[in-house]
């Protein structure tokens, strides 16, 4: 029988276990916390902690000690945290407790944009080259380590760093290819999409696929022809060999481990995304709106933002984050969403151009959004696990929804209702020329796609706040309050 | 109680000193291991030869920006 231990609380792991938390009732451990015998996280009572097992103690102290902690956390490169002596963990194996300052909102790299997730590999190796310098090294190089937070990637696994002994080879080096080099390389020159495969792969892209789909010019690129091409080789001639004793006798030096770096960094830097003019990035010239129209869309928004405050803001097919800055600019937090990579990437270069702190674009399909993923399908959650946000921005989208997809109102009102508690959304109706557009290829059976339609399949989930028609346009906006269940 | 404590204390044991000498969890992959072997010797030579070649760089260039100033001091001179 399958199901056997499935309702089992995992709190009722055996004191034994180095993963064990305590008996306490509100708690449990992070499921995706759960290889690293060293320590792991969970919650009590929504609080985020993490618990130091005996077999980290002496990683935690070297990096406390060593001044590497402070030196990140000034540089905000590392998430910080507060050590909890008041709280006791049940279980001989714990060492400490401490409680991370919390991450706005949970991202995965496959809602990264390029330069997202190129700034997170830079971001890696520059901890990694940081650490060395206080006699520390990284033991791991996962691409789910890395958050962002007030606009710019930071470490949040500080777990992450064990004591460098000059000579050992750089044991986080296959991961650091898999997570960040191979998809970054990929989205570089194969596709921008790829970085979708991380979805799938969870220890990051298999060097041997990305070897394959990659172009064979890239065999000329210095870096990427060793560590994609020539360690996809490596790793499979190795693959059934038994280790000979004599090589894992050899050492590498400190230089020759900076040499490693330095030709990772390098053939980091040098993947640009050259083709970011997609479909939808250019929206912001070729949209419908007059000027009248969009600046009295503006209007409205704000004055709606004003009205109901909102703790944090997911704008919905944000696009390049017009809307959304409305709500971030006012020092709201903000998700801004969009299906389109260069949307999503002009949206986060503009932000770091402008030093933004309270924007988060990412790349996400309405229709197919990020599944949970992972062991036991917890691992990685999924968007929806992630709400709800306060106030959702549904603006120049349900025509995409209801119309392209043919997503029922009734639907689209269901799936508004479980993500947020206010909602401002634009109605477009069958007259507006780009619904025209989508109709004038297919056969019409919308029959209740009207203003009068969508009040109705909204009414079930909403209340309606406010209504108010767009200047020189037949589009409406509303607000909306979810009416409780 | 006390078997139990026992017990917890020789895991406790017996993993420290499994994991004192490695405390990475992670696996690294012989291919990696090899490679890294591999580039180690590759690298190592080339980021040397890049920090030497800064020093020979500079050298050079002071070398140079000296023999200009003498140079000029001498046309003052003769004036």
């Amino acid at each position: 029988m399958v199901t056997k231990n499935r309702n089992k609380d995992e709190t009722a792991l055996p004191q034994r276990s180095p993963f064990s938390v305590t008996q306490k009732p509100g708690t449990r451990r992070a499921a995706s916390s759960f290889r690293d015998p060293s320590g792991f996280v969970f919650f009590e009572d929504g609080v985020l902690y993490r618990q130091i097992n005996q077999v980290g103690r002496a990683e935690y102290q070297s990096l406390m000690e060593s001044g590497l902690y402070q030196e990140l956390v000034e540089a905000r490169l590392l998430i910080p945290h507060q050590e909890k002596p008041d709280i006791q963990s049940d279980s001989p194996l714990a060492f400490k407790i401490l409680r991370p300052d919390p991450v706005e909102f949970i991202s995965y790299p496959y809602e990264w944009s390029f330069s997202q997730y190129k700034d997170a590999a830079l971001l890696t190796l520059a901890i990694q080259r940081r650490a060395l310098k206080f006699g520390l090294t990284l033991k791991d190089c996962s691409a789910y380590n890395i958050q962002f937070q007030g606009g710019k990637p930071i470490l949040i696994d500080t777990l992450s760093f064990m004591s460098y002994q000059e000579g050992e080879p750089w044991i986080a080096y296959r991961q650091f290819c898999q997570h960040f080099l191979a998809p970054l390389a990929l989205m570089a020159y194969t596709d921008i999409r790829l970085s979708q495969l991380m979805r799938i792969y969870i220890d990051g892209i298999p060097l041997d696929l990305a070897s394959r789909l990659l172009p064979s010019k890239t065999r000329l690129n210095f870096p990427l022809s060793i560590h994609i091409h020539l360690h996809a080789r490596s790793q499979k001639h190795f693959a059934d060999k038994a280790i000979d004793p004599a090589m894992l006798k050899r050492r590498i030096s400190r230089q020759q481990l900076m040499g490693l770096l330095d030709s990772l960094e390098t053939g980091v830097r040098k993947l640009h995304w050259k083709d970011a003019r997609t479909e939808w990035s250019d929206y912001m010239a070729a949209h419908n709106y007059s000027p009248a129209a969009l600046e009295h869309k503006k209007q409205i928004v704000e004055r709606f933002v004003e009205q109901i405050q909102p703790a944090t803001v997911w704008d919905l097919g944000a696009n390049v984050g017009f809307f959304s800055r409305i709500a971030s600019q006012r020092g709201i937090f903000t998700v801004a969403f969009d299906l389109d990579p260069g949307a999503v990437e002009q949206n986060y270069l503009k932000m770091g151009a402008e030093k933004e702190r309270h924007l988060l674009p990412l790349l996400t399909d309405l229709t197919n959004p990020s599944p949970s993923i992972g062991w036991q399908l917890q691992e990685r959650k999924s968007f929806l696990e992630r709400s709800p946000a306060d106030a959702v921005f549904a603006l120049a989208l349900i025509h995409h929804l209801a119309i392209a997809n043919n997503v029922p109102l009734k639907h689209l009102s269901e799936f508004f209702g479980g993500l947020c508690h206010w909602l401002i959304v634009e109605f477009i109706p069958k007259e507006d020329p780009q619904v025209l557009r989508m109709l004038a290829t297919r056969k019409d059976i919308f029959p209740n796609y009207t203003q009068a339609g969508f009040e109705q399949g909204f009414g079930e989930d909403f209340t309606i706040i406010a209504r108010e028609q767009l200047q020189d346009s037949n589009r409406v906006l509303y607000l909306m309050e979810r009416k409780n269940p | 109680m006390d078997a139990l404590n026992e017990y917890a204390v020789f895991h406790m044991t017996w993993l420290t000193d499994l994991l004192a000498k490695n405390p990475a969890y992670l696996d690294p992959g012989s291919g990696s291991f090899f490679l890294q072997l591999l580039l180690a010797t590759l690298m190592g030579a080339l980021f040397l030869v890049g920090a030497y070649w800064k020093k020979v760089k500079s050298f050079v260039r002071h070398l140079f920006s000296k023999h200009q100033e003498e140079g000029e001091n001498g046309d003052q001179k003769s004036q």
